[in-house]
């Protein structure tokens, strides 16, 4: 099949110097280090990047117009799709752009679950996104630490919610499954291993000379090219830029715990460079554990779910409601019109727009910080093409 | 807070520009004027009371009965920590307006995506192609009457109901 690779050329000719030897090479889709199937266009003479296009859409499934013809409490299970690494705010944006539209209360345990595991996803997203950084850019030792403790989060979603990766959680009015004593148990438990692991890792990798050395001053995102390009979550903080929908637009009951916004502060180069945008996650780590072992003891009795009619219909109305995915914020447009169905679902992900910004921070990379600045920018393709 | 930026707006635009201000929503919005998008952008951008410069989404309405494709334009001012929602309708045969890709880098890859899966062209844009879809894909498909080609390069887009073939 043959996507707009021609045309893109062509587009790309005329800015080609006569006088320096220039070529264009194909960075994926199969590539390792992009995360999915993602196509980058370089044009590069041999070791500095000219120009790097990003080709995406080759995940595009169309989620958009698949809302529109079913119903909306069958579409819970395509939200686990859009970030595979992190199903559980997909499921929690839409379900909280549902319930907003048909004024549904949740019940207080239910909000507290949706918090939990929540925030354990973003754990474990965060633990890939650090450890395929430091695996992208050379040391693989890291990322099989970091996958040895995600394993321990799969086991406990496992027993939560019955799924590894695509959870299908969330209902619309609360949550699917209870949590009994062994398994808050079992939380706490991995809590007490997991929290000395993080300075463990630090000591490993993240003060590693080397691994600074790849990371710090590369691919400077400054503060106003981050809002312009409207890129969200750790990227944006990373740039020194203190947003965070928990904080700004607190949904959930995330208002009622007590947690640090970590951002960028130039750790150990230049505000907004690719350590900086690394450094926030594993800040944003811990401050998840801390934010998991207050809603384990706050933990309220009471219902899982609320009663919502099996056949939901909402009148024409429409809300846009949005929650601090791991990748930053993720919202959902929802139009109702009065049927079973929505009328019109978007879906906006953090992963889009920092794609958009390749094209100009990458101008002038060599090849390799290349793959560090697309490792530290932690976008997963099917969230850019949906 | 949408109400004094509607009232700030008609103020320095006009009652002709600004349209309508519509409170019953969830999210209260504003109508406006397709002609103007890009300068009333400019203006809540770089207005020092207003500050609204986060762009956070753009998306595309399909109104087939109405003849219309409403765009909806969320902004969020980090100054003021509030959201303001602009609506504009163009029409369904020649849709068209104004990009603010000037206005902010972010809206330049939403609108690709605008164009791309429901065929609104905007001027001055600077590399408005498909994005999501291969170039030589006909149709927009979330406009409300699609259908897709049973054919795509040699390939049958539809299957048959495996349930009931083997009946």
């Amino acid at each position: 099949m043959e996507r707009s690779g021609n045309a893109d050329l062509k587009h790309l000719k005329p800015q080609i110097a006569p006088f320096r030897e220039e070529m264009i090479l194909n960075m994926g889709p199969q590539h390792p280090s992009t995360h999915g199937v993602l196509n980058f266009l370089i044009v590069t003479d041999g070791e500095v990047i000219h120009q790097a296009l990003p080709n995406v859409g080759y995940l595009h499934r169309g989620f958009e117009k698949l809302a529109e013809q079913t119903p909306y409490t069958t579409f819970i299970p395509y939200t686990d799709r859009i970030d595979y690494l992190a199903a559980m705010f997909g499921n929690h944006a839409y379900v909280l752009a549902v319930e907003k539209l048909a004024e549904i209360e949740v019940p207080g345990r239910a909000e507290f679950l949706r918090v939990i595991v929540c925030e354990l996803n973003r754990i474990a997203s965060h633990l890939i996104s650090t450890g395929a950084l430091a695996l992208d850019i050379g040391a693989t030792t890291p990322f099989v630490h970091w996958i040895r403790e995600r394993e321990c989060i799969n086991d406990i979603m496992e027993a939560i919610c019955g799924a590894r990766l695509t959870y299908n959680y969330m209902r619309i009015g609360g949550v699917s499954r209870d949590i009994n004593e062994s398994i808050a148990d079992q939380i706490l438990k991995f809590l007490d291993h997991f929290e000395p692991m993080i300075d463990e890792y630090n000591r490993l990798i993240s003060f590693n000379e080397i691994f600074i050395k790849r990371l710090a001053n590369v691919a400077v995102i400054s503060q106003i090219d981050a809002v312009n390009f409207g890129l969200v979550g750790p990227n944006l903080r990373g740039s020194g830029i203190e947003m965070d929908i928990r904080k700004i637009m607190p949904y959930s009951v995330y208002d009622r715990f007590d947690f640090d916004v970590p951002f960028g502060e130039g750790f150990k180069g230049t505000l907004g460079d690719s350590y900086d945008r690394y450094f926030v996650r594993i800040l944003e780590i811990k401050e998840s554990c801390s934010i998991v072992r207050q809603a384990l003891s706050k933990l309220p009795k009471g219902n899982i779910k609320a009663k919502v009619k099996r056949k939901l219909k909402i009148k024409e109305n429409e809300c846009y409601s949005s929650v601090e995915s791991a990748r930053g914020e993720m919202g959902m447009y929802l139009v109702s019109d009065g049927t079973d169905k929505p009328y019109r679902l978007k879906i906006k992900t953090g992963s889009f727009t920092a794609m958009s910004i390749v094209e100009k921070v990458s101008q002038r990379l060599m090849v390799a910080d290349l793959i560090a600045f697309i490792g530290s920018l932690d976008v997963v393709a099917p969230e850019i093409d949906r | 807070m949408t109400q004094n930026i509607f009232n700030v707006l008609t103020q320095r635009f006009g009652a002709d520009t600004i349209l309508y201000y519509e409170q019953t929503s969830f999210d209260p919005y504003i109508i406006i004027n397709p002609e103007d998008i890009q300068s009333i952008c400019m203006y809540l951008r770089y207005n020092p009371e207003l500050k609204l410069s986060f762009f956070l989404n753009l998306s595309g309405v399909d109104y087939p009965d109405r003849e219309q494709i409403t765009l909806v334009y969320h902004i969020y001012s980090m100054a003021l920590k509030t959201t303001c929602v602009l609506k504009t309708s163009v029409s369904r045969e020649f849709p068209e307006l104004e990009s603010i890709e000037s206005v902010w880098k972010a809206a330049g890859w939403f609108e690709r995506e605008i164009y791309d899966l429901l065929g609104v062209s905007f001027i001055n844009h600077s590399n408005l192609k498909r994005i999501l879809l291969p170039e030589d894909w006909k149709g927009h498909p979330l406009r409300k009457d699609y259908r897709e080609e049973p054919v795509y390069h040699d390939m049958e887009t539809t299957r048959n109901n495996l349930l009931e073939t083997n009946r």
